[in-house]
């Protein structure tokens, strides 16, 4: 290169003056335009918003019955009118002590209910869809590199996992499983037992979609221009899946996560409401709207301040996904 | 080694005529489920020191198969290759890939057609010019990143200090192909394949990208392989132009000699479509009539026949495919009946022809 110096910058020179389109553009960074595209979404802003103290309350929640601060099974025998009563009072029992009234029978704080009942709902959403995502996610690239046989079998495996009457199997596994959980893994009985039943069994049967979108995203990005560029440029193997290939999955694959985590929020509210779910003292979402569903006509509090925490969930966890799908398309050039 | 070649766009200066590439009876097929394709079919040349030579032909000629399938680049899983190709005295087509990997880059670099899909959205052109050079050179990333600032200037991208922090999709169409060329020549290869880099960018910025391609090469010394449809841009940069039909070379040799005097009806066809500076305006651009044929089921004997104006059934053009034969001036041409200078004439509406 040191004979050339010269050269250069008289050629440097020339080519400068052959592109008379110097314009300077307002350089951004990604995470900066990321910014950009997602303050101007005021939805899933507040979407975002609502998912983070949902997470927050979620993971606090245990901190806060340690310190007194909220109280979900503790009776208050006095609020109701004898045990398998209504609470005394009007609106199922509210008062300043208890916001949203109390559990008729019990007389437990419903509030502190919902709120340690956020930690179960959102654990098993969160551990599932971390387990089906991290296994569709390894099929899906498997499948999607090595096309052929292997890819005819993983692709015919999520057909049939798909085919799997997954409520009926659920109903059947349940006792057999947690007992399995329970005696041959020794996770304690009680809650750890059945959040891991619901985890493995929601993992087992979620894995299907994100191995769909990673197996379609792969067999489209190595036909990419820039892989065959970098291939080119003599790129390795590795190089090529972990470099070129594996960030694209990264935006697809945090959407999937923030559209699967409601649907497992729901599923552990149908586990729950079907009695397979968490089993009392321990409250969860669902648990709790299957308790409540006897007292509907004559106290509908009980089940209505739950399951509108419910519903706020899911459709803040599904429009975020979705907002983000908007703001993480980089092809998506909507001028600021 | 960095033989600084005069650029010259009207003299072609070889130095060193021992050839640097050997492409000998190359030929890739390809398995479809309609049967199989012979994309390329025995194509050989050879490419010397600082030489170019422009591959030119319709869609689906085969011509950048050819260049893909230099490097290896072809799709390996229904393709084949058959034939040579030899690098510096070592053969590329059975080479392992990882040997192939210090070559591809290092050796032998690629310039794309759509440098936006060329480069990876994710990373900024600084650190996939960085990749580029640490992928063959035990560097840090700073004298990497410094190198990268470099050649970003000499390809003439403006504040290249600030420039290399930016995304693909922050340049303008002009300016991401000379990043392109930029990523290419980091490593000083011998050969750049440059497939069809002024097609997707408008007329004015071709002939800078053209000119900026020259520079490089006499900056480098490096031999060029210019795939292309745009016989102006052969014109413009070549020293010998490879016409290319049916997945077969149909004509061969010196730019100005090929362009002055085609020998085969597909080149003057080719230029007769043309639009010309120094014929009369009202001159009617001549079509080619007909379409490339399919490479599935080519048609028998000259593949060129169904379209040419000149095919003669005592010639054999219905029967037999004519071979590639050396023509004058060490140009080959694949027809049984080339045209002489009198046939060429371009207003001759009523083909004549001395056998």
């Amino acid at each position: 290169m040191s004979e050339s110096g010269r050269t250069k910058s008289v050629l440097t020179q020339s080519a400068r003056v052959l592109d008379p389109s110097l314009s300077s553009t307002v350089s951004r960074t990604q995470f900066g335009l990321f910014l950009r595209r997602l303050r101007r979404d005021r939805l899933t802003v507040v979407a975002m918003v609502v998912c983070t103290i949902v997470v927050l309350g979620a993971a606090g929640s245990p901190l806060l019955q340690h310190w007194g601060v909220i109280d979900p099974i503790g009776f208050n025998s006095e609020l109701v009118k004898g045990i398998g009563s209504l609470p005394g009072g009007a609106w199922g029992g509210m008062s300043w002590a208890h916001p949203l009234g109390v559990e008729p029978g019990t007389g437990r704080d419903l509030l502190s209910r919902i709120v340690s009942g956020l930690t179960v709902s959102m654990a098993v959403a969160i551990l599932s869809s971390l387990l089906s995502l991290t296994i569709g996610t390894v099929l899906g690239l498997i499948a999607g590199l090595s096309k052929g046989k292997v890819d005819w079998f993983i692709s015919r495996l999520i057909d049939l996992v798909l085919s799997f009457p997954q409520l009926l199997m659920l109903l059947t596994l349940a006792p057999v499983l947690v007992g399995v959980l329970n005696e041959r893994l020794h996770i304690p009985d009680g809650p750890p037992s059945q959040i891991a039943f619901m985890v493995l069994v929601l993992g087992a049967f979620g894995w299907p979609y994100p191995a769909r979108i990673v197996r379609g995203q792969v067999l489209s990005l190595r036909e990419r221009e820039f892989v065959e560029a970098a291939v080119s440029l003599g790129a390795s193997r590795t190089y090529l899946y972990f470099r070129e290939i594996l960030p694209h999955l990264a935006a697809p694959l945090l959407i999937c996560a923030t559209l699967v985590i409601p649907q497992y929020i729901a599923a552990e509210a149908t586990l729950g409401f079907l009695g397979l779910g968490i089993q009392a003292p321990t409250a969860s979402l669902g648990s709790i709207l299957n308790d409540s569903v006897s007292y509907a006509s004559v106290m509908p509090t009980y089940f209505l301040f739950p399951g509108l925490v419910l519903a706020i969930i899911v459709l803040s966890f599904n429009l975020l996904g979705d907002g983000l799908r908007d703001v993480l398309d980089p092809k998506d050039n909507r001028k600021s | 080694m960095n033989t600084i070649v005069a650029p010259s766009l009207t003299t072609p200066s070889r130095k060193e005529n021992e050839p640097l590439l050997t492409l000998d009876r190359l030929s890739v097929s390809f398995e479809t489920p309609d049967g199989t394709v012979r994309a390329v079919n025995d194509v050989s040349f050879e490419v010397a020191h600082g030489e170019t030579l422009a591959i030119v032909g319709e869609s689906g000629s085969g011509k950048s198969v050819t260049g893909q399938a230099i490097m290896g680049l072809h799709r390996k899983t229904n393709g084949t290759v058959t034939g040579s190709v030899r690098f510096n005295g070592r053969e590329l087509t059975t080479m392992s890939e990882r040997e192939l990997r210090h070559i591809r880059g290092n050796d032998i670099a690629m310039v794309f057609q759509d440098p936006l899909s060329a480069f990876h959205p994710y990373y900024t052109i600084g650190n996939q010019i960085i990749e580029a050079i640490r992928l063959h050179r035990p560097v840090s990333r700073r004298v990497a990143r410094a190198r990268a600032v470099e050649v970003l200037d000499f390809v003439g991208i403006p504040s290249p200090g600030t420039r290399v922090d930016e995304y693909p999709h922050q340049f303008s169409g002009g300016m991401r192909q000379r990043a392109m060329i930029a990523m290419a020549m980091v490593n000083e290869p011998k050969v750049l394949i440059a497939d069809e880099p002024t097609t997707a960018l408008d007329v004015t910025i071709q002939l800078q990208i053209l000119n900026l391609m020259v520079q490089v090469q006499a900056e480098l010394g490096t031999a060029m392989i210019m795939v292309t449809h745009d016989l102006g841009v052969v014109g413009e940069i070549a020293d010998r132009v490879l016409i290319m039909y049916a997945g077969a070379v149909a004509e061969v040799g010196e730019v100005e000699r090929v362009i002055a005097q085609p020998a085969h009806p597909y080149t003057a066809g080719l230029l007769g479509s043309l639009p010309r500076i120094d014929l009369p305006t009202q001159r009617r651009l001549e079509a080619i009539p007909g379409s490339p044929p399919s490479m599935l089921m080519p048609p028998p004997g000259c593949k060129f026949h169904p379209r040419c104006a000149f095919r003669s059934e005592e010639a054999g053009c219905f029967t037999t495919e004519p071979q590639l034969t050396p023509h004058a001036e060490g140009r080959s041409v694949r027809c049984f009946l080339p045209l002489t200078p009198k046939t060429t004439a371009r207003d001759t509406q009523e083909p004549s022809r001395d056998v």
